[in-house]
């Protein structure tokens, strides 16, 4: 499925915007989440506050068990407060 | 684009020009199996818009460009490409306004006449105002009635920074009667790439008395209500509650979450907006209608995550892009026009060119605006947002300037760490200093050895102090910070060193 980083998620995987992930059927939000955290060290920190949409739509709070389907497109978007 | 829902039909997307010849619909159901069956059965149920969309002998005209979700039909198969229920066909205008030019089909222009209004009305607009706002008065959606409205309204612009600036210039050129403005800052000369409200000549003069003589000079119609306050629970209820619409263009989390809640407190929509780097979020807070900024981000995150733009940078022209996007918002509500982006976060990415919009619910457990609120008063926002103490080191764990350079000219064995950001680092640095940012310094800590005597700085002394409150956690005994960051180093020891 399509992952897309904004602001500093962004940057905590190397300054790319769209990832490619597979994971095994059956995978949820979480397991997507904890692969992201193992994979990218900056990134525990930063989604401890983001918050993440699938297929345009916020996931709600505790939506993590939800089952992915290969098409999903996910999104992390972190908080950020500049004017 | 995910719609989020399923319709049964294919939907057609009316263009604001066109609707004259729709009743003023913006989509119309259809069944037909074909680009050309759907338009066709839009010409059937609406007569007069066949001429405007196909030539006499019934072809597409050639400038009428019609999409099927986001493909062009000219490269796919023209009226003959399928459509199955779901699909959303969209006919694209080719506006020509901007400048005083032809448009681009007349026909289309002459049609829908705006309403007229009795004459009496039109005498509230002095001669002067009906010049300056004719081409508010000929638009359908303001007309005199609008531009009555705004002239009534009353504005409130938290910040008058990147996204101010833009938001301040346009809602005075459109003729917002009351503009309040929050800030207590002087013109920098840092904030001249993107702070467009301001000039040269104003650097080191309080913002709000060169935004105020900008707007008087701009559009003399409008009041300017200075608030040279730093916004706070004591008295945010009260300045925000004598305006209409507020306008978040501030630059850190305290003053949002602040913002957020007394609106929602006092019931005022709150116009959303915020940069970073090369990407923006906009979005209407209005909780009586849709969910709160708490909704979104019921927690700020820790302090010093998320770069400022003194730190992480910011490009000039992003704010203009955002704060208009927020300064349209603010015109439809006060207009009643449109669709105001209620429940919808517009994510803006400059350097890709792409506008990604999301659904935003409300939070059922939203303690602000959620059946069991639990918040009714505002509460320490600095505190909130974990800022409550600032780093407060005792003066052994503190170097001053001067102390630091004479240390360095006997060349005694310091290691000097560097915890800003690359861009900042590239601006100006100490000589021979390691560069680790703050947040990285966790995962390169194996870089130093707590046997060393280290000074940490940055550029004013905050992330240095946090840095060195850390390293001590970690073992670090000779650890200090600079105090005053580079800022006083630049000050005191090295007039020559750029500051930022």
């Amino acid at each position: 499925m399509r992952v897309l980083l904004f602001a500093s998620a962004r940057e905590a995987a190397g300054n790319r915007s769209v990832l490619r992930i597979s994971l095994p059927p059956g995978s949820t939000l979480g397991d997507l989440l904890a692969g992201l955290r193992r994979d990218y060290p900056g990134m525990d920190r930063i989604l401890r506050t983001a918050r993440v949409a699938r297929n345009g739509e916020y996931v709600p709070p505790r939506g993590e068990a939800s089952p992915l389907d290969p098409s999903d497109e996910i999104a992390i978007l972190p908080p950020y407060s500049g004017g | 684009m995910n719609e989020g829902e399923s319709t049964m039909s294919v939907e057609i997307r009316i263009p604001t020009p066109l609707r004259g010849f729709t009743s003023g619909a913006a989509k119309v159901a259809t069944s037909g199996a074909t680009v050309g069956e759907a338009l066709s059965e839009l010409t059937r149920k609406y007569g007069a818009i066949q001429r405007h969309l196909f030539t006499e002998d019934g072809r597409l005209r050639n400038f009428v460009i019609v999409y099927v979700n986001d493909e062009d039909v000219r490269y796919l198969q023209r009226e003959a490409t399928p459509v199955k229920p779901g699909d959303v066909i969209t006919i694209i205008p080719s506006i020509a306004g901007g400048s005083p030019g032809a448009v681009a089909y007349p026909a289309l222009h002459r049609s829908p006449a705006p309403p007229r209004t009795a004459t009496s009305t039109v005498q509230k607009l002095s001669p002067e105002q009906m010049r300056r706002y004719s081409r508010h008065l000929i638009l359908p959606e303001v007309g005199l009635a609008g531009q009555r409205k705004l002239l009534a309204s009353r504005v409130l612009l938290v910040g008058t920074g990147g996204l101010g600036s833009p938001l301040a210039l346009y809602l005075a050129a459109a003729g917002v009667g009351t503009l309040g403005l929050v800030d207590f800052d002087t013109v920098d000369a840092s904030n001249l790439q993107r702070q467009v409200l301001f000039g040269t000549t104003d650097v080191g003069h309080p913002k709000l008395e060169a935004a105020e003589r900008r707007i008087r000079d701009l559009n003399p119609d409008v009041k300017v209500v200075k608030h040279d306050v730093h916004l706070s629970s004591e008295n945010a209820l009260d300045i925000i509650a004598r305006y209409d619409v507020v306008v978040d263009g501030t630059d850190n989390f305290p003053t949002r979450y602040l913002v957020n809640d007394a609106c929602v407190l006092l019931k005022k929509p709150n116009v959303y907006g915020s940069i970073y780097r090369f990407e923006g979020q906009v979005s209407v807070f209005d909780a009586s209608r849709g969910p709160c900024y708490r909704c979104l981000y019921s927690q700020p995150p820790p302090p010093g995550l998320v770069p400022s733009c003194a730190e992480g940078g910011v490009l000039g022209l992003l704010p203009g892009l955002v704060g208009t996007l927020q300064g349209v918002e603010v015109v439809k509500l006060l207009l009643g026009k449109g669709e105001p982006l209620i429940g919808r976060l517009l994510l803006v990415d400059a350097l890709g060119t792409t506008f990604r919009e999301l659904k935003i619910r409300k939070d059922p457990d939203c303690v602000l605006c959620g059946p069991h609120a639990t918040q009714k008063s505002l509460v320490d926002y600095q505190e909130f947002c974990g800022l409550g103490t600032p780093t407060i080191l005792p003066p052994e764990l503190e170097i001053e300037p001067e102390d630091l350079k004479s240390l360095l000219d006997q060349s005694a064995p310091i290691t000097l760490v560097d915890v800003r950001e690359p861009g900042e680092y590239e601006i100006c640095r100490l000589p021979g200093s390691k560069l680790i940012p703050r947040n990285s310094l966790a995962e390169r800590l194996g870089e130093l050895s707590t046997s060393e005597d280290v000074v940490v700085y940055c550029k004013v002394g905050g992330r240095s102090a946090d840095a060195v409150k850390f390293l001590q956690t970690m073992g670090f005994t000779k650890v200090r910070t600079l105090k005053g960051g580079l800022d006083a180093w630049a000050q005191r020891v090295d007039p020559s060193m750029p500051t930022y």
